[in-house]
């Protein structure tokens, strides 16, 4: 790796990150975060760990364009800070207990469902060993079979909903703390369910993103418990990750595996971005999608009703899927790597450079105008979409969330569960203003 | 407000209108910013050396055919991981990946500063030993290679582009015929190697097998392999478009590089502005304290 990789990692890094806490006034902002997150995957990647092909200078001089535009967007539009803290008025409030009810039996039912087919899980690996199981546990030959679309539209942003509103609940103190237990335990039986550690990783994630951000606006404190309680999702996955390597992986110890998986998952989509700059070109392997890449879930979530309306209709996920799904060797060891390319390719598949320039710097914009509105209001909606949105963001480095229908009937549903159905808007009390 | 408040209450509220507003009255600023970017670019754009790309097609002889007996072996005997295509292409990639062909380009071409400029004679003026300087300029050599033979895919007609960017597009021409030719060499060399070991394989085990059916059937692959040998003599791949000196640069592509600048210009000047006064405040500050 050439020597001005490095100046122009720390510079650029160094730089944003002291741009944005002069501007907020915060150090631990979105744009230091996003910083922090993606130079140091990208120094790890550097260091051509696990066996992994070194991507071309030309795919890192995209990453640090996109990371770039990020922080300009994000720098430019986040706020300052207001100190000393004025009372910031609360304006969501539990005005209904029965509402907030509904909201714990709905969790209920969740748990219910997922208990039936985790049962279903555990007897079906008793039969077939856990990669092979993994491999089918999505398709329609897997565990959910038919009934994979409600998993997609409802359980699965269900889960996410009731883990992030039920987070932000519980660090403003506003709900108890049994609805947070709850929504962990489902996202874990989830994960049994698909022998999946995404779902416990984005609850951690959620869980020490929202105790940073509140330790920032002195909301609360960051104490002990609060570490060891984001541990155990850790402890979760290690557990996960060895038990579905280790009938391939022979004398691998447990920390091995970990790591490989580590760097495979968070640097190996460098890899494959580069993969796909060198053997997916514009005009060849793929047309312009003009908007629609970064929309892809959108264009899923509706896609029943599109295919009856226009016949011929083909969503660009199928597209992008056709080049994303396939298994791919990045070197060494990592030899079945698919799916996770960065979300400079969904940018790239849009609109080629000018893609990662103008989505880069608007989503920094879109996460820096969220970040002020929950320093200026706290309510649980905007402190949800802000850790949803700091979660996608950092995952960026793996893959646009956004193409998948989760990740937008989260959205939607953290807004309109908090918004309409559980809480109520009140009249900002003046003496608070 | 208080000292204390001064110090950090930097902005109130941010809003667009805010934004918009502080860019009118920063127009200047804005403009100046933006020029310079643009103007740079511009002159970049117009001193940066040109660059010609000269492209060649290739289609391998049977894309699907495997060369050796070892269904888990790498083709062509090669150990090194590669992509995931049918297995004469994978082999005609790991091949124009390998250093071991690289380095028949690096001993044809050692002297030539049209490819290596004048890296490698700036090794053979260092004080250091010869066998060191050879290491390096090899090194040096290969590394330079990597970066102007470039080839993709296209998965659809199993095909190979290969493209050599260099500032002589003549140069280029003359470099991407060798490179054929000598590609075509390498590779024929390789099959009929691992095919001359399969079948010395074949001979051994008929001689040591005593059962007549197997032995019939050693002798069958052994026939196949010796008429793969001659298929894979005479033909590894077509040229379907053959190289030609192209009219125009690759590189700089001015319109592209222009915009991209400009727009960047443009979303950094909107930075510095909405971070004026926070910098204006913490002057301030900072000359107050004074």
């Amino acid at each position: 790796m050439p020597d001005h990789f490095y100046y122009i990692l720390f510079g650029l890094t160094s730089v944003f990150i002291f741009l944005s806490w002069l501007k907020s006034g915060s150090f631990f902002n979105p744009v230091t975060i996003f910083n922090l997150w993606w130079g140091f995957f990208l120094f790890v990647s550097s260091l051509e760990l696990a066996g992994l092909r070194l991507p071309s200078m030309r795919a890192y001089y995209l990453l640090f364009l996109a990371v770039t535009m990020f922080s300009l967007g994000g720098i430019t539009f986040i706020s300052g800070k207001k100190y000393p803290l004025k009372p910031v008025p609360d304006i969501n409030k539990f005005i209904k207990p029965y509402k907030l009810t509904v909201f714990l039996y709905f969790q209920i039912l969740m748990t219910i469902f997922l208990l039936i087919y985790s049962q279903k899980a555990v007897s079906m690996l008793a039969s077939m060993d856990p990669g092979q199981y993994r491999a089918i546990a999505l398709d329609e030959s897997g565990i959910m079979g038919d009934n994979r679309k409600y998993f997609f539209y409802i359980v699965l942003p269900s889960l996410y909903i009731n883990a992030f509103v039920s987070i932000c609940g519980v660090l403003y103190g506003r709900i108890k703390k049994r609805y947070l237990l709850l929504a962990l335990f489902n996202l874990l039986l989830y994960s049994i369910v698909t022998i999946g550690r995404v779902p416990v990783f984005i609850a951690m994630m959620g869980f020490s993103f929202g105790v940073i951000y509140l330790a920032q606006i002195r909301k609360i404190k960051i104490r002990l418990i609060y570490v060891l309680i984001a541990l155990i999702p850790v402890i979760f996955m290690v557990s996960m990750s060895v038990f579905r390597k280790s009938h391939a992986s022979g004398s691998k110890g447990i920390l091995d595996i970990f790591l490989s998986y580590f760097v495979w998952y968070f640097t190996g989509p460098f890899t494959a971005f580069d993969y796909f700059l060198d053997f997916c070109k514009e005009g060849i392997g793929y047309q312009y999608s003009y908007a629609r890449a970064i929309f892809a879930g959108l264009e899923d979530f509706f896609d029943p009703i599109t295919r009856r309306v226009f016949s011929g209709y083909q969503p660009i996920n199928e597209s992008i899927h056709g080049f994303v799904s396939n298994f791919r060797s990045l070197g060494g060891t990592a030899t079945h790597h698919n799916s996770h390319y960065t979300m400079l390719t969904e940018f790239m598949w849009d609109a080629g450079i000018y893609g990662i320039i103008i989505y880069s710097y608007l989503f920094g914009a879109i996460l820096s105008k969220v970040y002020n509105s929950f320093r200026t209001k706290h309510s649980i909606s905007n402190f949800a979409i802000l850790l949803l949105l700091t979660y996608l963001s950092l995952m960026g480095i793996m893959r646009w969330e956004l193409r998948y229908i989760w990740s937008w009937a989260t959205l939607a549903g953290i807004f309109l569960f908090s918004q309409k159905f559980i809480v109520k808007k009140i009249a900002l009390d003046p003496a608070n203003e | 407000m208080t000292a204390e408040q001064e110090k950090i209450d930097f902005e109130d509220e941010f809003n667009i209108y805010n934004l918009l507003k502080r860019l009118w009255d920063d127009r200047k600023l804005f403009i100046i910013i933006v020029t310079l970017f643009a103007v740079g670019s511009i002159i970049y754009s117009l001193v940066v050396s040109h660059e010609y790309e000269v492209t060649a097609i290739i289609q391998p002889a049977d894309a699907t055919d495997e060369t050796t007996i070892k269904d888990t072996s790498p083709v062509m005997g090669f150990a090194l991981t590669g992509y995931s295509h049918l297995p004469v292409i994978n082999g005609i990639m790991i091949t124009l990946k390998s250093d071991s062909f690289l380095e028949l380009v690096y001993r044809k071409y050692e002297n030539e500063e049209k490819l290596f400029k004048k890296g490698l004679k700036k090794i053979d003026e260092g004080s250091e030993s010869a066998d060191f300087k050879a290491q390096l300029k090899r090194y040096e050599a290969l590394k330079i290679l990597h970066k102007i033979i470039k080839f993709t895919v296209n998965t659809d007609h199993n095909t190979i582009v290969l493209t050599v960017r260099l500032e002589d597009k003549v140069f280029a021409y003359e470099l991407m015929n060798y490179l054929l030719e000598s590609l075509r060499d390498y590779i024929r060399t390789q099959n009929i190697n691992n095919l001359e070991d399969d079948i010395k394989f074949y001979q051994e085990l008929t001689e040591k097998s005593q059962d007549p059916r197997i032995q019939q059937i050693i002798e069958q692959k052994l026939t196949e392999k010796l008429q793969k040998k001659f298929v894979l003599s005479s033909n590894v791949f077509t040229v379907v478009d053959r190289p030609f000196i192209p009219a125009k640069r690759v590189f700089p592509k001015r319109s592209v590089i222009v915009i991209i600048t400009t727009i960047i210009g443009g979303f950094l000047a909107v930075m510095i502005i909405s971070l004026k006064p926070t910098m204006i405040k913490i002057f301030n500050i900072i000359k107050s304290k004074k």
